[in-house]
């Protein structure tokens, strides 16, 4: 990445101290507790948790369209200087779909079964580009069918969704989400996780293809720790509705700090010991659910370094220990040295 | 069949030659109007106590196999054997037969019955076959629940109260309570959460050990198949196009497209980028496939005679074996 003449440049969104909350009938569930993310221009952020970490409503956050009876209560979200959380709902109408875009995880839910491709696709062109002529339009939509790596458009535009693949309904739905031709910032939850790997792949490559032709950041919302060596440039770690690591890639892999980080890492089967079949490495008990009110540190229970004394007061500070890598965790000299050297000769 | 079949088997377990085709009926008479190959000629063998992954697309036949495997659906052809047996379908034999192989499924939100507390769920294969009644029924049920690392005390709850986690443990339960040998997996852990599906992987490897268990274990995750087992075969198709001992899969795999899906795993070392192979388009549908070789239409190494001639499994070494023209020397 040249960063170089990018780094003087403000950010294209910057989410600042961000919490959601669903207030619902057994409490309060902080979804998302208190989030600080950049995303440069041009980037590829790659937000990586367990299901019920709070990713999602982290991302739906950003749109603002986080589902009853969930609210963000505090922060804000700055997007190119446009101040999100306190826009009126009709500019943020105009925001959504043309300036920020959302790619959803499965696409057969998100596509309208009675409506051809085609049809829903320039729906959004109607919705955002008023003057153009129902023409205009389709050739926009045939335009962008092709961008996405759609094979002859032609024939497909008029098909519905149950009619297409799993992989080619994904590429309608970023058709959908890049038809307005000036998308910033494109949301990806989960893209591929219903995908197979052969087909996953395609679309990692269009998603690059996309980065770099339209200059365009992507945050990517997945579980897949591959997916993110393969095509992220920055990693944020979620755990229980906080970051708990965030810098560039190679630092996530290669100088791991969180303890919650180096156990994901360590639990995945790798390659050389298939032979000997050692165990795999476990994170003990289980994920946390978003409504047990956890003191101190989240990663308490399941740590293991960690200290009743130290990890049990307060939150751990989301600190900066080399530039650009921030780590939430008071047992940071802990860690030890021998884990690390094992988990880089894993890698 | 061209060859003639063989009328026993040596080893512990076998299949020979399954197909299987759905057929496709349309129009006010139920005229036929085509037929999804789903299975077409499938051969393999496990051996006791091994692990035999099986990968491929969606949509390749894999879970079809697993289910004619487990008799749920009935094949057009071919025949299973467990332990030199050929299995028949009168139903004494059926039953004994599914008592030695047993099922784990893949998403264990909707395999758990909601209204049946984990005694019950547990319970019922032992009530089914008669074994255990009363007390021992339920001191059974114990046993079984500690040798998947829950608590007895669990014994009247419902599935909605545990976590997928604890709910593929009680699947796995469910599988053992017959003392089974061979379980079929299908993606038994794609549903689980990545910190929990290290614990569920290193319960079946513990189990394996254990037990003798021989696993057939279907998953789309090749960097789990390598890790949990002893010999890969890939499908595509309907068809197996290559079946090898898992470290010659990984080191040397022939058939283009076991190389496509090698390269197409994410590998979490961000500085040991492969060059990738990016097959182009879907795979073709079952119901018309391709003639000649299946892949040939995906395939980069793709020549004219592919179109014409099917190629067959042909043996690179005694267990390496790969169905490809190019590729076999």
């Amino acid at each position: 990445m040249d960063n170089t003449n990018k780094k003087n440049l403000k950010p294209l969104l910057s989410i600042k101290d961000l919490r959601t909350i669903f207030q619902t009938k057994i409490g309060e569930v902080v979804a998302v507790d208190g989030v600080n993310i950049d995303i440069q221009h041009g980037e590829i952020l790659a937000v990586v948790g367990e299901s019920g970490c709070g990713k999602s409503v982290l991302a739906r956050s950003i749109l603002r369209i986080v589902p009853y009876p969930g609210f963000i209560s505090h922060g804000s979200i700055q997007l190119d200087g446009i101040d999100i959380l306190n826009s009126h709902e009709n500019v943020m109408n105009n925001i959504r779909g043309d300036l920020i875009s959302m790619v959803f995880q499965e696409p057969m839910a998100s596509l309208n079964p009675v409506l051809t491709v085609g049809d829903q696709i320039s729906e959004i062109l109607v919705e955002h580009r008023p003057k153009l002529t129902s023409n205009e339009r389709r050739q926009k939509v045939l335009e962008m069918m092709h961008t996405v790596g759609i094979a002859s458009p032609e024939n497909r535009i008029n098909a519905y969704p149950h009619q297409l693949s799993g992989g080619m309904r994904q590429r309608i739905m970023i058709a959908m989400a890049l038809i307005c031709g000036s998308t910033k910032l494109l949301i990806a939850d989960e893209p591929t996780t219903s995908l197979d790997v052969t087909i996953q792949a395609q679309i990692l490559d269009l998603f690059k293809k996309l980065q770099t032709a339209e200059d365009m950041s992507i945050m990517l919302i997945t579980h897949d720790l591959g997916v993110v060596a393969e095509i992220a440039d920055k990693v944020a770690v979620m755990y229980a509705g906080s970051i708990v690591e965030f810098s560039d890639k190679l630092t996530i892999f290669k100088k791991t700090s969180h303890p919650y980080t180096i156990g994901l890492l360590k639990s995945l089967p790798q390659k050389n010991n298939s032979s000997s079949k050692e165990p795999l490495y476990t994170i003990k008990g289980m994920v946390p659910s978003l409504s047990e009110v956890l003191p101190g540190c989240k990663f308490y229970s399941r740590c293991p370094h960690a200290l009743e004394e130290v990890c049990l007061g307060q939150e751990p500070p989301f600190e900066e220990i080399t530039p650009g890598h921030w780590v939430r965790c008071y047992r940071l000299n802990i860690v030890n040295e021998k884990e690390l050297s094992d988990l880089a000769l894993k890698l | 069949m061209i060859n003639k079949p063989n009328l026993s088997s040596d080893s512990f377990f076998e299949v020979q030659n399954l197909v299987k085709n759905f057929e496709i009926r349309k129009g006010v008479f139920q005229k036929l109007s085509g037929k999804v190959h789903a299975v077409d000629d499938v051969s393999f063998k496990i051996e006791r106590g091994k692990t035999l992954g099986l990968v491929g697309e969606s949509g390749c036949g894999k879970t079809t196999t697993a289910r004619i495997i487990l008799q749920l659906e009935k094949a057009n052809s071919g025949r299973i054997f467990l332990e030199g047996k050929e299995n028949s379908s009168d139903k004494k034999s059926l039953n004994s037969y599914r008592k030695d192989v047993q099922m784990v499924f893949q998403d264990p939100y909707s395999s758990l019955n909601p209204r049946k507390s984990v005694a019950q769920l547990i319970g019922e294969p032992l009530k089914i076959h008669g074994l255990y009644k009363g007390y021992m029924l339920k001191e059974k049920i114990i046993e079984i629940l500690k040798l998947v690392n829950l608590s007895p005390n669990i014994v009247n709850r419902y599935p909605h109260e545990f976590s997928g986690g604890q709910r593929q443990r009680i699947g796995i339960a469910r599988a053992l309570t017959l003392n089974p040998k061979l379980i079929v997996c299908d993606e038994p852990v794609s549903a689980l959460d990545v910190s929990i599906r290290s614990q569920i992987i290193n319960l079946f490897t513990e189990l394996q050990n254990k037990n003798k268990l021989a696993y057939l274990f279907i998953s789309h995750d090749l960097s789990l198949i390598e890790y949990i087992s002893d010999s890969v075969a890939v499908m595509y198709l309907g068809k197996i196009v290559e079946i090898a001992p898992t470290s010659t899969f990984f080191s040397d795999s022939r058939h283009p497209y076991s190389e496509a899906l090698l390269s197409a795993i994410p590998s979490v070392s961000p500085n040991q980028r492969l060059n990738r192979i990016i097959l182009s388009g879907d795979a073709p549908s079952p119901i018309n496939p391709p003639s000649g070789c299946r892949f040939r239409t995906r395939c980069p190494i793709a020549q004219p005679m592919c179109t014409e001639i099917e190629p067959v499994l042909s043996k690179i070494s005694d267990s390496h074996w790969v169905s490809c023209h190019f590729r076999t020397s």
